[in-house]
C-alpha cells in the first residue's frame, strides 16, 4: 500500500483549466469533494429557505384585516404579498403567505438541516477521523449528491410553477384536495420522497464505513464523539426514510390517480396519514440534531483542551435517543389520537429527554477545569449549550399533555422548534463550520469578526424566537397570515430580531468570503485537536494521509499528549501525566 | 434548594386533583407569580380545567428557568474561570464519575415522572365530560364555524371587530358544555386559548371537546338599547378602535357578558387565519333567555330525528318497539353491547359512550356494510347524499333518547323550546340544509 | 469501486484483474462491506413495504367485509401461478450464484435468462390477466380533450381525477376510486383496491428493478467480469431479487388467500 504514498497535492489543488476542473469535481469520489459540493448546495438552499423566512416575518409585521363591502363580500386588505394582476391562480389573500412558509418549512427541513450536519461535515470528516481514505462506497456518495439536488431540483420546479401550498406537513386530506395545480403538488412531495432517496443512501454509506473502514487500533470507543453521533443519526436516516418514502408515494398516487388510503372522501383515514409521517419526521428531528450535539462535544473538548466528561455515557445517549426516536411520534398528534395512545406517547416523549439532559451534564461538566479558549466555535458551542436548552426544555410542557392541548399548533410550537433546530442544529454547523474552517479550506478566518457574527445571531434569534414563546401561549396559532391586534407588538420584535439574524448571517458570509480571499495560511492543527483529522495537512492531501495512520491515544487524552503537530514547549504537560505515547 | 418552596406557591396541591370548584384565585393574586403567569398567558384561564392546565404551565415553567438559569450560571462561572490563559494546560482532572452520572440520570428522571403524571391527570379532566353536559354541534368547513344548540337551531349571531365580521357563539357560565365536532372538508382544529383546550376536527368523524366556563369577570356589560349598541359602535369605529359590542339583543339587555376567541388551530387553507369566531359567555339564565329567541320554530335533534326515521325510510326496516325487523331495532341500541356477523363486538362500555356511539351509528348509516350486526344481512344501502348532517346528527339523536340509558342531557333547558317533543304534528318546518361551503363535494 | 490494474496481469478475464477500492485493505473487506451495506439497504425496502402491510392491516380490521368481497374477487390461481414463477426463479438465480462461484460461466447464464424470463412472465401474468380484465371498459387519458369518448360508450361517465382524464365504461375494478362508485359492492371495496393495486403495483416496481439488475449482471457475466474471486454485484443482485421474491410471498396469501 504504501507505493501510494508519493504526494498528490491537497485535494482543492486544481486539475487544469475551468472545464476540467468542473468534469474533475463533477465526476470526483473523493468524499472532501462531495462533502464540500454539499455545503455549498446546503448553504445555497439555507439562503433560499432564510429569505422566504425574511417574507414569512416581513408579511406578520402587520396584523392584516379583512373589510367588508356594500354587497356583503370580504375582502382582504393590507397583505404585503398580494399579487398584482388577478390573472393567476393564486388569488389576494394569505395565498401567498401560506406558499411562503411551505417553501420555507420544507426547503430548511428537506433541504437544509437533515443532510446538512452529516452530508457536509460528515462526509468530510468521517473517513478522516476514523483514519481512512475513503467512506464505504465513494461512488454512491457521489450518486446521494445527485440525487439531493435532483430532488432540489424538483422542489424549486414546483416553487417556481406557482408555489405549494400544504405546509411541510403535507396533512391529508387538505394536501390532496387543495386546488393548487396538480403538478405541483405531486413535484414537491415526489422532490422529497427523492432528497429521502439520497438521505438513505447517505446514512447506508456512513455505517457501513463507521463498521469496516476503521483505522487499526481504533475501537468503537475510541472514536471521536462526533463519528458516534453521525453513526447513531445514520441507523435512523436508514431506518426511518423508507417510511416516509411510501408515505409519500401513496400520498402521490392518491393525489394522481385518487386512490383512497387518507383521504376520507375516498374512505380513507387521514390520522393515519399523521401517523406515518411522525413515524418518520420525529426520528428525523435526531437525525437533525445528534450530529450537533457530536459537532459540539468534539468542538468542546479541543477548545477546552479537555478530556470529555463521561464519553462513554454520551456514546450511549446518541444510541439511546436513536433508539427511543421511534416510539414517541404521536406526541405531535395529542389533539387526533385516543387517550390511551396520547398516554403511551406523552410518557415515551419524556423518556427521550433524558438521555438528551445527561449530554448536557456532560458537557458543562467538561468545562469544569478546564482551559476554555474563546474563539468563534467555542462562542458557538456556548450559543449552542444557550439555546438548546431553552428549545429542549420548551418541549416538555409540549410532551405534557393537558398543556399540549393548548400549546399545540401556536406559536409555542414554532419557537421550540426554531429553538432546537436552528439554535440547535445550526448553530452546531456553524461551530462546526468554524472550527474546521482551516482544515477544509486551508485558511483561518478572521475571528474577531466571525465573533461578532455569531454574537448578532444570538441577539436577533432571541428577540426573534423567544416572542414567539408568548405569541404561543397567549393562543396565537401558527400558519396565520393575519391576527388579532394584541400579537402585534410580539410579532413586530421577532420581526426585526430576524433582519438581526440576515445581518449575523451576512457578517458571516463576508467573514468567510474574505478567509477564502485573503485569510492566513492555516497551520494543520491550529487548534491542537487530538483526532485524526488533524493529523492530516490543512488541506488534507487527495489520500487524506500519507501514511494509514495508527490510533495510539483516546480522542481526548489532551492530559498527557501533546497535540500532532505541536511544539512539547506549547503544550508543557505535567511530569506527573506523561505516561502514554505521544507524536 | 428552592424548588420545595416554589412547589407550594404555585398551587401544586391542589392541581394534583385540581377539582372544578376551584377558583382562578389559585396564583396568588398581585404578586410576582402572577406577573409571571400574567407575562406568559395574557388571562387567567376562563375555565376550572384551564385553571389547572395553568398551575401545571407555571410550575413547567418555573422547572425549565429553574434548571436553566442554574446550568447556564454553572457555564458562565466556568467559562470565565477557567478560560484559558498562556502557558497554562488543563489540570488532571476526573473526565468520569459514577455516583454523579447515575444521580443527574435518576433525579431527572423522578421529575420527568412526575410531570407526565401531572399532566395526564389534569388531560383526563380535560376530556371525560361529565353527564350533564349541554351539547352543542359544530359543524367546521372552509372557512367558517357554525354552531347548533341543543334545541336545533344554528347561531346566526355576529358582532364587529375592527372591520371584520365575526360569528358570536352565546354560551351558559358554569354549565359544563360538550361539543360534538365535524367537518365538512378538510382537517380544522377548535381552539379557544382562555379556555386552554384544543381538539382537530376531522371529515367523517365525529370527535368532542368539553368546557364548563367560569362565570364571566371581564365587567362588559350588553348595551341596554339599540341607540346605545349602534353610538357604542360608531363612536368606536370613527375613533379607529376595535370595539367588541354586539348587535342589540333585546333578551340580553345589561346582562355581563365575557368574550373568548375561537380560532382555527388546523391549517385547512387560504382563509385559514381569518377563521374566527368568538365564544361569548353569559349567565345561564340570560342563555336561556336568548336561546328561547332564536330557537323559535326549530326543532330539536330529537325531534328532526324522528321526523327522518318517519319520512326518510327508516321505518321500514328498524322497529323502535324492540322488535327485530329487516335491520335491528333502535330501541335500547345506545348504551347496549352488539355483536357482528365477522365476529367482532362492542362492549356496552363502548356503546355507552356517546362519542363512540355516535361515530358508530353515524358509520352505519353513511356506511352499512362496514359492521351487519350479528343475525341480519347487509340489504341497507347507505344514506350518504340522502340525509345531510343535520339529519344524521338529529337521527343518531332519536336513537339515542330511544335507550333506557338515554343521557340525563336531553333537556337542560328549564323551558325547552319545543313543547312535545315526541308528537309528530308539531307545525315545524323542515330545517334549512347546512349551506353548503364551496368544496364540501368530494369530487 | 473498481480499479483494473491491466499493467500487471495482462489480458486475463477481468474478474481475475479485479483489485479492491483504493480505500480497502483487501477484497475480502470489500466484498464484507458491500453485503452489510445491501442488507442495510434490503432492511429499508422491508421497511417501505412495511408501510402497505400497515395499511392493508388497519383497513382489514376496520373493514372486514369490503376486505372479505375485495379479495373474493380476486384469482388465487393466477396469484399462485406468479407464486410458482417467482419461486422458480429465485431458485435459479441462487444457482446462477453458485455456477459463477465456481467458474461455470454458461450455466450461469442459462440460470440467469430463466430468472429473467420468470421475471417476464409474472409480469405479463399480472398484467394480462390480473390487472387489465379489471379495468376494461376504462379509457385512461391525459388530455381532457378526449372526454368526448363519454358520449360513446354505454353508461359513459367521465371524471376529472388528478390529472388523469378516466372515462368510464362498464365494469372493471380500477385503482382508486370514489364512495359512490357503481362497482363497489361493498361500500369500502374501494379502500381494498387502494391497497391491492399500490401494494402489487409497487411489488411490480421492483421485480422491473431487479430485471434490469439481473441483465446487467448476465451482460456482465458475459463479458467475463464475475468469476470465483470477484462476485459482488451477482450476490447482492441475487440478494435483491430473493427480497423481491419474499415480498411476494406475503402478498401473495394477504391478497388472495385469506377472505
Ligand atoms: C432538532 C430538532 C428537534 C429536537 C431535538 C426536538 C426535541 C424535543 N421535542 Fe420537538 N419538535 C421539533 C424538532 C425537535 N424537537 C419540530 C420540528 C417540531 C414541530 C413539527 C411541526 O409540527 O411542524 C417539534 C414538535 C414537538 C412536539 C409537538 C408539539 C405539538 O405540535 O403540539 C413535542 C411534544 O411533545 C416535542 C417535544 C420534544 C421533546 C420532549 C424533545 C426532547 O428531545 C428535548 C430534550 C432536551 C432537553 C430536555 C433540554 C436539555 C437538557 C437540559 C437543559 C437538562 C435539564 C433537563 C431536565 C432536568 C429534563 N417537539
Ligand atoms: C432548519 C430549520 C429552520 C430554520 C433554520 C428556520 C429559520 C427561520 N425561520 Fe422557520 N420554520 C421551519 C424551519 C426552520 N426555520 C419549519 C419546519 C417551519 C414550519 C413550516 C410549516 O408550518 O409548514 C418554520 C416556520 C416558521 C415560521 C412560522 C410560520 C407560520 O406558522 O405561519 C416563522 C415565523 O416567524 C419562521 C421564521 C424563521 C426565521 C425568521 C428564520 C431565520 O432564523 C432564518 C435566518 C436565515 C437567513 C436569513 C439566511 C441567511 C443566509 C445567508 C446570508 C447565506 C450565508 C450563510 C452562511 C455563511 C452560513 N419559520
Ligand atoms: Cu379551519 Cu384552519
Ligand atoms: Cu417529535
Amino acid at each position: 500500500m504504501s507505493d501510494h504514498a508519493h504526494h498528490h497535492g491537497s485535494y482543492l489543488t486544481l486539475k487544469g483549466g475551468f472545464w476540467t476542473t468542473v468534469k474533475d469535481w463533477a465526476t470526483t469520489v473523493d468524499h472532501k469533494k462531495i462533502g464540500m459540493m454539499y455545503l455549498f448546495a446546503i448553504l445555497f438552499m439555507f439562503f433560499i429557505g432564510g429569505m422566504a423566512a425574511m417574507a414569512v416575518r416581513f408579511e406578520l409585521f402587520e396584523p392584516v384585516r379583512t373589510h367588508v363591502d356594500a354587497a356583503g363580500t370580504m375582502h382582504i386588505t393590507g397583505q404585503a404579498f398580494a399579487p398584482a394582476d388577478a390573472g393567476t391562480d393564486i388569488k389576494p389573500g394569505n395565498n401567498i403567505y401560506n406558499r411562503l412558509f411551505t417553501l420555507h418549512g420544507a426547503i430548511m427541513v428537506f433541504m437544509v438541516i437533515v443532510p446538512s450536519i452529516p452530508a457536509s461535515l460528515g462526509n468530510f470528516l468521517l473517513p478522516l477521523m476514523l483514519g481512512a481514505k475513503d467512506v464505504a462506497f465513494p461512488r454512491l456518495n457521489l450518486l446521494s449528491w445527485y440525487i439531493y439536488v435532483t430532488g432540489s431540483l424538483f422542489a424549486i420546479t414546483a416553487i417556481w410553477l406557482g408555489g405549494v401550498d400544504t405546509g411541510w406537513t403535507f396533512y391529508t386530506p387538505y394536501s390532496t384536495t387543495t386546488d393548487a395545480d396538480y403538478w405541483r403538488v405531486a413535484l414537491m412531495v415526489l422532490g422529497a420522497f427523492i432528497l429521502g432517496f439520497s438521505s438513505i443512501l447517505t446514512g447506508l454509506n456512513f455505517v457501513v464505513t463507521v463498521h469496516k473502514l476503521r483505522a487499526p487500533g481504533m475501537g468503537w470507543f475510541d472514536m471521536p464523539l462526533f463519528v458516534w453521533s453521525v453513526y447513531a443519526a445514520g441507523i435512523i436516516q436508514v431506518l426511518a426514510t423508507p417510511v416516509i418514502g411510501i408515505t409519500l408515494l401513496l400520498l402521490t398516487f392518491e393525489r394522481v390517480f385518487r386512490v383512497g388510503i387518507f383521504d376520507p372522501a375516498l374512505g380513507g383515514d387521514p390520522v393515519l396519514f399523521q401517523h406515518f409521517f411522525w413515524f418518520y419526521s420525529h426520528p428525523v428531528v435526531y437525525v437533525m440534531i445528534l450530529p450537533g450535539m457530536g459537532i459540539i462535544s468534539d468542538v468542546l473538548a479541543v477548545q477546552c483542551h479537555k478530556k470529555i466528561f463521561g464519553y462513554r455515557a454520551i456514546a450511549f445517549a446518541s444510541l439511546g435517543i436513536a433508539g427511543v426516536s421511534f416510539i414517541v411520534w404521536g406526541h405531535h398528534m395529542f389533539t387526533s389520537m385516543s387517550e390511551l395512545a396520547d398516554m403511551v406517547f406523552s410518557s415515551l416523549t419524556f423518556l427521550v429527554a433524558i438521555p438528551t439532559a445527561v449530554k448536557v451534564f456532560n458537557w458543562i461538566a467538561t468545562l469544569y477545569k478546564s482551559s476554555i479558549a474563546l474563539n468563534a466555535p467555542m462562542v458557538y458551542v456556548l450559543i449552542f449549550l444557550f439555546l438548546f436548552s431553552i428549545g429542549g426544555l420548551t418541549g416538555l410542557p409540549l410532551g405534557t399533555l393537558s398543556t399540549d392541548l393548548h400549546l399545540h399548533d401556536t406559536y409555542f410550537v414554532v419557537a421550540h422548534f426554531h429553538y432546537v433546530m436552528m439554535g440547535g442544529t445550526i448553530m452546531g454547523l456553524m461551530a462546526g463550520l468554524h472550527h474546521w474552517w482551516p482544515k477544509f479550506f486551508g485558511r483561518m478566518y478572521n475571528e474577531k469578526w466571525a465573533i461578532i457574527g455569531a454574537i448578532t445571531v444570538f441577539i436577533g434569534f432571541n428577540l426573534t424566537f423567544f416572542t414567539q414563546f408568548f405569541l404561543g401561549s397567549r393562543g396565537m396559532p401558527r400558519r396565520y397570515a393575519s391576527y388579532i391586534d394584541e400579537f402585534q407588538i410580539w410579532h413586530q420584535i421577532s420581526t426585526i430580531g430576524a433582519f438581526v439574524i440576515f445581518l449575523g448571517f451576512l457578517i458571516h458570509l463576508f467573514v468567510f468570503i474574505a478567509s477564502l480571499a485573503y485569510g492566513r495560511k492555516a497551520p494543520a492543527n491550529p487548534w491542537g485537536g487530538l483526532t485524526l483529522e488533524w493529523v492530516a495537512d490543512s488541506p488534507p492531501e487527495e489520500h487524506n494521509f500519507a501514511h494509514e495512520p495508527l490510533v495510539t491515544h483516546g480522542p481526548y487524552d489532551f492530559e498527557n499528549t501533546v497535540p500532532p503537530h505541536w511544539d512539547p514547549a506549547d503544550y508543557p504537560i505535567p511530569e506527573e501525566n506523561r505516561t502514554a505515547s505521544r507524536h | 434548594m428552592m424548588f420545595p418552596a416554589i412547589l407550594s406557591m404555585t398551587g401544586l396541591t391542589h392541581a394534583m386533583h385540581s377539582n372544578f370548584s376551584l377558583a382562578p384565585a389559585t396564583l396568588a393574586k398581585g404578586g410576582i407569580l402572577d406577573w409571571f403567569h400574567k407575562a406568559w398567558f395574557r388571562t387567567d384561564a376562563a375555565t376550572a380545567n384551564g385553571v389547572s392546565t395553568d398551575n401545571i404551565g407555571m410550575w413547567l415553567w418555573w422547572f425549565c428557568t429553574l434548571w436553566f438559569v442554574f446550568l447556564m450560571a454553572l457555564m458562565v462561572v466556568f467559562v470565565v474561570r477557567y478560560r484559558r490563559r498562556k502557558g497554562r494546560i488543563a489540570p488532571k482532572s476526573p473526565s468520569h464519575n459514577t455516583p454523579l452520572e447515575i444521580a443527574w440520570t435518576v433525579i431527572p428522571t423522578l421529575f420527568l415522572v412526575y410531570i407526565f403524571f401531572r399532566g395526564f391527570w389534569s388531560y383526563m379532566e380535560k376530556l371525560v365530560a361529565p353527564g350533564n353536559a349541554v351539547e352543542m354541534s359544530v359543524l367546521a368547513s372552509k372557512w367558517n364555524w357554525s354552531l347548533t344548540y341543543p334545541n336545533g337551531s344554528e347561531s346566526n349571531a355576529t358582532t364587529v371587530i375592527g372591520s371584520r365580521v365575526i360569528p358570536v357563539f352565546y354560551m351558559p357560565a358554569e354549565r359544563a358544555i360538550r361539543v360534538k365536532m365535524n367537518s365538512q372538508d378538510v382537517m380544522h382544529a377548535f381552539f379557544v386559548p382562555d379556555f386552554r383546550v384544543k381538539a382537530d376536527i376531522l371529515p367523517n368523524r365525529y370527535t368532542t371537546v368539553w368546557f364548563k366556563a367560569l362565570q364571566p369577570s371581564s365587567g362588559k356589560i350588553h348595551p341596554r338599547t339599540q341607540v346605545d349598541a349602534d353610538s357604542a359602535h360608531a363612536s368606536a369605529t370613527a375613533n379607529g378602535l376595535t370595539y367588541g359590542g354586539p348587535n342589540y339583543i333585546k333578551e340580553l339587555e345589561g346582562v355581563p357578558y365575557e368574550d373568548h376567541w375561537l380560532f382555527c388551530a388546523e391549517y385547512c387553507g387560504d382563509e385559514h387565519s381569518e377563521m374566527a369566531a368568538i365564544i361569548r359567555v353569559v349567565p345561564e339564565d340570560a342563555y336561556n333567555r336568548w336561546l328561547e329567541t332564536i330557537g323559535t320554530g326549530s326543532l330539536s335533534p330529537k325531534d328532526l330525528g324522528k321526523r327522518m326515521y318517519e319520512t326518510k325510510g327508516c321505518i321500514t326496516c328498524h322497529t323502535i318497539d324492540g322488535a327485530p325487523n329487516t335491520g335491528p331495532t333502535w330501541k335500547n341500541m345506545f348504551g347496549h353491547g352488539v355483536t357482528f356477523t365477522d365476529g367482532s363486538a362492542y362492549s356496552e362500555a363502548q356503546m355507552s359512550d356517546p362519542t363512540f356511539f355516535q361515530n358508530y351509528a353515524r358509520e352505519s348509516i353513511l356506511v352499512p356494510q362496514a359492521k351487519i350486526v350479528t343475525g341480519f344481512g347487509s340489504q341497507m344501502s347507505s344514506y350518504q347524499g340522502v340525509l345531510n348532517d343535520k339529519m344524521i346528527d338529529g337521527v343518531i339523536a332519536y336513537i339515542m333518547s330511544l335507550s333506557d340509558k338515554a343521557p340525563a342531557a336531553e333537556a337542560p333547558e328549564p323551558a325547552a323550546p319545543t313543547g312535545q317533543p315526541a308528537s309528530p304534528q308539531v307545525p315545524a318546518p323542515t330545517p334549512a340544509p347546512a349551506s353548503a361551503p364551496p368544496s364540501s363535494a368530494p369530487h | 469501486m473498481t480499479t483494473i490494474d491491466t499493467r500487471e496481469l495482462g489480458n486475463r478475464p477481468h474478474w481475475q484483474r479485479y483489485m479492491p477500492g483504493h480505500h480497502w485493505r483487501s477484497a475480502a473487506e470489500e466484498f464484507d462491506a458491500c453485503k452489510f451495506g445491501f442488507w442495510l439497504f434490503l432492511s429499508t425496502e422491508v421497511l417501505l413495504f412495511g408501510g402497505i402491510f400497515c395499511a392493508y392491516f388497519i383497513f382489514r380490521t376496520l373493514y372486514p367485509a369490503a376486505y372479505h368481497e375485495g379479495s373474493s374477487a380476486l384469482d388465487w390461481r393466477w396469484g399462485g401461478l406468479n407464486t410458482i414463477v417467482l419461486l422458480v426463479s429465485s431458485y435459479t438465480m441462487a444457482a446462477s450464484i453458485y455456477c459463477v462461484q465456481t467458474a461455470q460461466f454458461s450455466r450461469a447464464k442459462v440460470n440467469l435468462i430463466i430468472t429473467l424470463i420468470c421475471g417476464l412472465a409474472f409480469l405479463f401474468i399480472k398484467l394480462t390477466f390480473e390487472y387489465t380484465p379489471k379495468w376494461s371498459g376504462y379509457f385512461f387519458v391525459l388530455d381532457p380533450a378526449l372526454s368526448h369518448h363519454a358520449g360513446t360508450i354505454v353508461q359513459g361517465k367521465t371524471a376529472l381525477w388528478g390529472m388523469f382524464q378516466f372515462v368510464e365504461g362498464y365494469g372493471g375494478k380500477r385503482p382508486g376510486s370514489l364512495f359512490d362508485y357503481p362497482f363497489a359492492e361493498a361500500a369500502q371495496m374501494p379502500m381494498w383496491w387502494s391497497v391491492y393495486y399500490c401494494g402489487t403495483a409497487i411489488h411490480a416496481l421492483h421485480v422491473v428493478i431487479g430485471m434490469v439488475l439481473i441483465a446487467r449482471v448476465l451482460w456482465r457475466t458475459h463479458r467475463g467480469y464475475y468469476g470465483p474471486t470477484h462476485y459482488t454485484m451477482v450476490e447482492v443482485t441475487g440478494l435483491y431479487w430473493h427480497l423481491v421474491d419474499l415480498i411476494w410471498i406475503f402478498l401473495f396469501p394477504l391478497l388472495y388467500l385469506i377472505h
